[in-house]
């Protein structure tokens, strides 16, 4: 931008002794300096009126009431996009809110999302031998959630060996990514993933052996969800608590096994 | 040629005679405890102590041998009260061998077959401040908490010796070895 040659000489009359190319006629609008010439100065005053300084100045303002305007469009350019936003979200499915569960008998609780349902199932290993097991069971979008307790009191004395068994076999022959020990509430379990075979999903699990119980959580990204590095199922599994204190005032009582 | 072939064994036979002799390996035997492993060296019992959140201040029988730079040693509490909470003993032991160290592997170790399996882990670690590698394995059953760790010893020169491998992996809770040198266990109080 080249420096008007009236300007120049006004701002060496306003003190502005190094007006340099390219200098924004603003700064010259807004010296102080030269609001006092203008204040004494009639020739200035008629120059400062008819020329670019002074349009520049009602430039300036009408530069602000155009970004006023400009900035009033967008807002409600975004009000209206966030509206739409907003209706869509609640025309697409919703997921489950996640709830607090606890069974006061087990000695345990955790949060898992959808609707309950309990079953019987059967476990068995070379060293536990065959068990009735308790599953409780939600699912929600496209993610199993599954509580298993089995019950080996009977053998209790090799709870050890009975953990180290149900981990083992909940990877054996399949891909392991991931296999860590586990410690809370004084407890000392272990946290595992795998891939399930022929593409049947992601599942993580964790194992505790609690009051003469197997007690394993375990959460599995089915392919149609295919998000395999959900954080839901982290979610699940680190829910769990054997400390009634540490579950929440709204936690729903598990009910009793089917018969 | 056949001064320079000559020259050659002699000077091998020099070399030789200079290397210090690494001690052979032995299979060893504790009745008492019920357990039995390999070992180089000379295997020497004691008293030692352990102490965790869970498990309390213990008594320890300790077996010992050092070899090339390479300590072995044989680590056995007895916890015939608490053998239901052997899971929960067994992982703070783990926990606590890992803790403020480098992991460098940890995976099953299991002893045994079909339903005599004892379920165990082995972990490698680096030590803290350069100090070497420790290889140690872990098994709760029959009311005792084992634990067998080689520690290679900066001085030996070489992390990567198979021989803590091999002394973790040849534990055996059942039966032991032919010509097994049998071990007294000290007692604790």
């Amino acid at each position: 931008m080249r420096i008007i040659p009236d300007m120049a000489h006004w701002a060496g009359r306003c003190g502005l002794t190094r007006p340099e190319r390219g200098t924004v006629r603003e700064e010259f609008a807004a010296s102080s300096r030269a609001r006092e010439v203008r204040k004494i100065d009639p020739m200035f005053r008629a120059w400062y009126r008819d020329s670019d300084v002074g349009k520049v100045c009602l430039g300036t303002a009408r530069s602000r009431a155009a970004a006023l305007v400009m900035e009033e469009t967008m807002r409600f350019s975004g009000s209206v996009l966030l509206t739409a936003a907003v209706l869509a979200a609640t025309t697409a499915p919703a997921q489950a809110a996640w709830r607090g569960y606890i069974s006061h008998p087990l000695g345990f609780a955790f949060a898992a999302p959808g609707e309950l349902k309990v079953e019987k199932g059967t476990y068995s290993g070379p060293v536990a031998g065959t068990h009735a097991s308790l599953i409780y069971r939600f699912l929600d979008d496209n993610i199993e959630y599954k509580v298993m307790v089995v019950d080996v009191n009977a053998q209790a004395n090799q709870s050890a060996n009975l953990l180290g068994e149900a981990e083992f076999q909940f990877q054996n022959q399949k891909k392991l990514l991931v296999d860590t020990i586990d410690r809370f509430d004084r407890q000392y379990g272990r946290k595992l993933t795998i891939d399930l075979p022929n593409n049947g999903g992601r599942t993580t699990a964790a194992f505790y052996f609690v009051d003469g119980r197997i007690v394993s959580l375990q959460a599995t990204v089915l392919p149609a969800n295919g998000d395999y590095d959900s954080p839901e199922m982290g979610r699940f599994v680190d829910s769990i608590t054997f400390s009634p204190e540490h579950a929440p005032d709204d936690a729903t009582e598990l009910p009793a096994p089917p018969k | 040629m056949s001064r320079i072939i000559l020259a050659a064994l002699t000077g091998a036979a020099i070399f030789m005679s200079t290397v210090p002799a690494l001690a052979e390996w032995k299979s060893y035997v504790s009745k008492d405890l019920g357990v039995s492993f390999m070992a180089p060296g000379e295997v020497k019992a004691s008293i030692g102590t352990f102490r965790g959140d869970v498990a309390g201040p213990r008594q320890t029988i300790v077996f010992r041998a050092t070899e090339d730079n390479i300590e072995y040693r044989v680590t056995v509490l007895s916890f015939r009260q608490a053998q239901a909470h052997g899971a929960i003993l067994l992982g703070e032991r783990e926990f606590m061998f890992r803790q403020r160290n480098t992991v460098l592997s940890d995976t099953f170790s299991n002893v045994g077959t079909g339903k005599d399996t004892i379920y165990g882990r082995k972990t490698v670690i680096d030590l803290a401040m350069n100090k070497g590698r420790s290889t140690g394995a872990f098994y709760f059953t029959n009311g005792k908490l084992y634990t067998f760790e080689a520690t290679v010893l900066p001085a030996h020169g070489n992390l990567t010796s198979p021989d803590p491998g091999r002394f973790v992996d040849s534990v055996k809770f059942t039966g032991a070895a032919p010509g097994a040198i049998e071990l007294r266990a000290p007692k604790v109080e």
